[in-house]
């Protein structure tokens, strides 16, 4: 029979009611703060971490990105319409390069964004 | 009435509510119930668990561990319950000698109640033991003895 308390982390040290329990194997990666429960079995402790934040943060990040590539996806296909739909005639076309490639560069920037803030998040996961 | 120590606890086992009466009244010292058992308030309370360092009853556990039951806590932390102080107490803190008289399938013990800790006459802690009490001549009467 075990015991299950609510307990915390903080920088590898896993704290319950305020008391440091130093005996306690982290389950995670523990470099995250977090919030979790402590096992104790016989005089085996256990800390599991509640890493629903980090999974949140990663799908959160997810989606932002893959938002971001089928925005970029779109303009670059409006992009390609505008080019078989240029004018012929004696007159010079209207540039359309600068306002398909400014919205697709600004797309590819929040992707690299995105991956930056996913590989902080795997460094301190929980 | 059966009296059960285990590892410095007691329990008691009353066939009769008027037993658990007598006994209070004698001792000093509420029973109270918990699950099959009566024992004394104070150890009524002890949680299952020990954190180091943290309260433990009265005493900060030396031991973080979990168990079956209090007791099993108290091995570990090497506490016993105190009957005269009411308290919980470090094993070795426990001083004192008592001689058992064999009688029968049973030893006679000279006080009501054996304070675990105490030393029989090899020297050695009894920390554990299983007896009937017995309230028309206030009689501990051990059937066996553990030292741990």
């Amino acid at each position: 029979m075990s015991k299950a308390l609510p307990a915390s982390c903080a920088a590898g040290v896993v704290l319950t009611g305020g008391i440091p329990v130093p005996s306690a194997e982290i389950l995670s990666s523990g470099v995250g703060p977090s919030s979790g429960v402590l096992i104790l079995d016989e005089d085996e402790a256990f800390y599991i971490p509640d890493t629903t934040p980090d999974l949140d943060t990663t799908l959160a990040q997810i989606i932002t990105a893959l938002t971001q590539v089928s925005q970029a996806l779109a303009q670059t296909v409006l992009a390609l319409n505008v080019l078989d739909n240029k004018p012929l005639g004696a007159l010079p076309p209207v540039p359309a390069v600068t306002a398909n490639s400014t919205a697709i560069t600004a797309a590819a920037a929040a992707v690299t964004a995105a991956t930056a803030q996913l590989t902080v998040l795997k460094a301190i996961l929980k | 009435m059966r009296v059960l120590v285990r590892h410095g606890h007691f329990a008691f086992f009353p066939k009769t509510a008027k037993e658990v009466a007598k006994f209070a009244s004698y001792f000093d010292q509420d029973l109270v119930r918990v699950d099959d058992y009566y024992t004394f308030e104070s150890l009524a309370e002890l949680p299952r668990y020990s954190i180091m360092i943290k309260p433990f009853g009265n005493l900060p556990a030396i031991t973080t561990y979990e168990g079956r039951g209090p007791w099993e806590v108290m091995r570990e932390n090497d506490f016993v319950y105190n009957v005269g102080l009411k308290l919980l107490v470090p094993k070795l803190a426990v001083v004192g000698m008592v001689t058992l008289l064999r009688s029968d399938a049973y030893m006679i013990c000279p006080t009501p109640l054996y304070q675990p800790g105490m030393r029989d006459a090899s020297g050695r802690q009894i920390l554990s033991y299983d007896g009937e009490y017995m309230p028309e001549n206030f009689q501990l009467k051990i059937r066996e003895v553990s030292y741990e």
